[in-house]
């Protein structure tokens, strides 16, 4: 059980630490990119084809990414007043409750967007040549990744092992 | 279905809140249980319908925003704008409190949050406002209420994300919460003047035009990006988007390049926080297009409507009911989830009672703005709290005037929408 313990906690830190590095990937590279479209039209008079269809389709990737690890640092916007005054043993039940919910929307998103991803083949963006499934395919990818945190989350608060308090999301109570 | 489905909703979304779940988790979840439970639905729209609303242009425009103003923040430029505020009405009694509200005008109009707004200024002006004699509560509650002009005036975050949702000119939001958000700070900073006369609170020094005028000089680069920002969207020549990169690029320059108080490790700490921040908000707007998808498709908002008008069809009456439904919702729901969710319901009733969209758009954020200095969910207060190292119940008595100043700023917008709307309809 140790074994599997720190197989999982070690699985946990390298996927936070590539979700680190994907997220500030991407609001660098639409940073970048905003000010190269930016530049190529005011200064240079020749816009960029990709202008508007690449910087949302990166929003997307950083939408369904970005939500996966802020499952994983629990940073999501939450109103957990009364989930704070619940007595200790109902916390956890209700915590527990949540997370099945999360993880199951989690996999709603998994399913129905590779479904979606899928759909949409070898189809390239209309301004650029880069494959559709690339940016379609971070919904999958960000449902699998909250759907694992949330198991993960889950096995802890039943075995007792994680505190509810500690995956309640930013407070404003 | 064994419930109407307006009721299931509202149930579904009331118990699923209380419980803690998170808000983007909240919405999807109703959504998908809706769509799942409804045999007339297919329930592949769950992979079409979110990734819809993430893949968004105008909305890049508030990542790249808070970039800017997250910089800003690091950057400690606020020290530089709090100096040429204190030169201009340093001079007039309690000075520290209308310097910290007028610095929040200016921060206001490149940060675009409330809570970047809270934290820079606070952390500088409510020490210095402690050390000259005022009460901590009344420095925090002035630093709290004034850092919500940054949702009203441009480049307010929350007025983007309503120009989306409403499908409402960004420039003509941005050129609407200029007249709102000055009226708001004059409000203010009166009830800061009336409470410091009656207290005694002190003045910063005689009125210097040659102090203006240098303290101007080091303020005069921070302060070129909102008239930027300002003049190009209002000027047609870019987009909001575009103004938000011009803004996150000029903002790494002036902190790296200029002044260098930020270093390249700061601005890696500023895209991570901005990112998740984004998708944060990103997430929230992608799950409530799928529950807004399916309150459209069953013709949902037209039926509260049609019920509210059914009450009345007084138009201030229903204006009246919608902005204490707004102010109430601003108090438990975030400004974001909180447009997300009523935009869509309330934009139809707006529409039949030919309240123009963009005004309809400062209303909504005005009262959100007040909503949210109030607890349960009051992040600015939290902040300023946690910056002034005092308690929320302690803060709440000195706050009670300067949110009754606001209020009057709501009644003035509601009744007389030519404060919103006189200054687009001249610029535009």
């Amino acid at each position: 059980m140790d074994r599997f313990d720190a197989l999982f906690s070690q699985l946990d830190r390298w996927l936070g630490a590539v979700l680190d590095v994907v997220v500030i990937g991407l609001a660098g590279l639409l940073l970048l990119l905003l000010n190269w479209a930016v530049f190529a039209r005011f200064v240079l008079n020749d816009s960029v084809s990709w202008g508007e269809e690449l910087p949302a389709h990166l929003l997307a990737m950083l939408t369904f990414i970005g939500a996966a690890y802020l499952t994983r640092t629990n940073e999501h916007l939450g109103f957990d007043a009364v989930l704070r005054v619940m007595p200790p043993k109902m916390m956890r039940v209700v915590t527990a409750l949540n997370l099945i919910l999360m993880g199951f929307f989690g996999l709603l998103l998994a399913w129905y967007g590779g479904i979606a991803a899928a759909s949409f083949g070898a189809r390239s963006l209309i301004s650029i040549d880069a494959p559709m499934a690339l940016f379609r395919g971070a919904m999958p990818f960000g449902g699998a990744l909250i759907a694992l945190f949330c198991a993960v989350r889950l096995v802890g608060i039943v075995s007792g092992r994680i505190d509810p308090l500690d995956l309640l999301p930013e407070s404003d109570a | 279905m064994f419930l109407d489905p307006g009721w299931m909703i509202l149930i579904l979304l009331v118990t699923l809140l209380i419980a803690g779940l998170p808000i983007a988790f909240v919405l999807g979840v109703t959504a998908a249980t809706m769509i799942i439970l409804d045999p007339a639905v297919m329930p592949q729209i769950i992979g079409l319908i979110p990734f819809g609303g993430a893949n968004n242009y105008l909305l890049v425009a508030a990542l790249l925003f808070m970039i800017a103003g997250e910089i800003m923040n690091q950057g400690k430029i606020a020290e530089k704008l709090i100096a040429f505020a204190s030169s201009l009405v340093g001079h007039i009694r309690g000075g520290l409190a209308h310097v910290n509200i007028l610095t929040s005008l200016f921060f206001s109009e490149i940060s675009g949050t409330a809570t970047s707004d809270a934290a820079a200024i606070g952390s500088v002006m409510i020490p210095q406002m402690k050390k000259r004699g005022y009460p901590v509560a009344f420095a925090a509650a002035v630093t709290s209420t004034s850092a919500t002009m940054a949702i009203i005036v441009p480049p307010s975050l929350n007025l983007i994300l309503y120009a989306y949702v409403a499908n409402a000119s960004i420039a003509e939001l941005f050129a609407a919460g200029i007249v709102p958000g000055l009226l708001v700070c004059a409000l203010l900073m009166g009830t800061a003047y009336a409470i410091s006369v009656k207290r005694g609170y002190p003045t910063e020094g005689a009125f210097s035009f040659a102090r203006v005028l240098e303290t101007g000089k080091d303020a005069a680069l921070p302060l070129t990006l909102p008239i930027l920002v300002l003049a190009g969207i209002l000027g047609g020549v870019f987009t909001a988007t575009e103004a938000g990169a011009i803004a996150a690029f000029w903002s790494i320059v002036l902190a790296m390049g200029v002044y260098r108080t930020v270093r390249m490790g700061t601005v890696v700490d500023t895209l991570r926080i901005a990112g998740k921040r984004s998708a944060m908000l990103m997430f929230i707007v992608a799950t409530s297009t799928l529950l807004g998808w399916y309150l459209t498709n069953q013709r949902i908002p037209q039926d509260i409507a049609e019920a509210i008008l059914g009450l009345s069809d007084n138009y201030w009456v229903v204006l009246l009911v919608i902005n204490i439904f707004f102010l109430l919702a601003g108090t438990i729901i975030h400004g974001t989830p909180a447009i997300l969710m009523l935009v869509p319901i309330f934009l139809p009733l707006a529409d039949q009672l030919g309240i123009d969209r963009v005004h309809f758009g400062l209303i909504l954020t005005i009262n959100l703005g007040i909503g949210q200095q109030t607890p349960p969910v009051a992040s600015v207060v939290l902040i300023t709290c946690a910056i002034a190292k005092i308690s929320i119940a302690k803060i709440i008595p000195s706050m009670l005037m300067f949110i009754g100043a606001m209020l009057i700023a709501l009644l003035l917008v509601n009744v007389f929408p030519a404060l919103s709307l006189w200054l687009p309809s001249v610029i535009l």
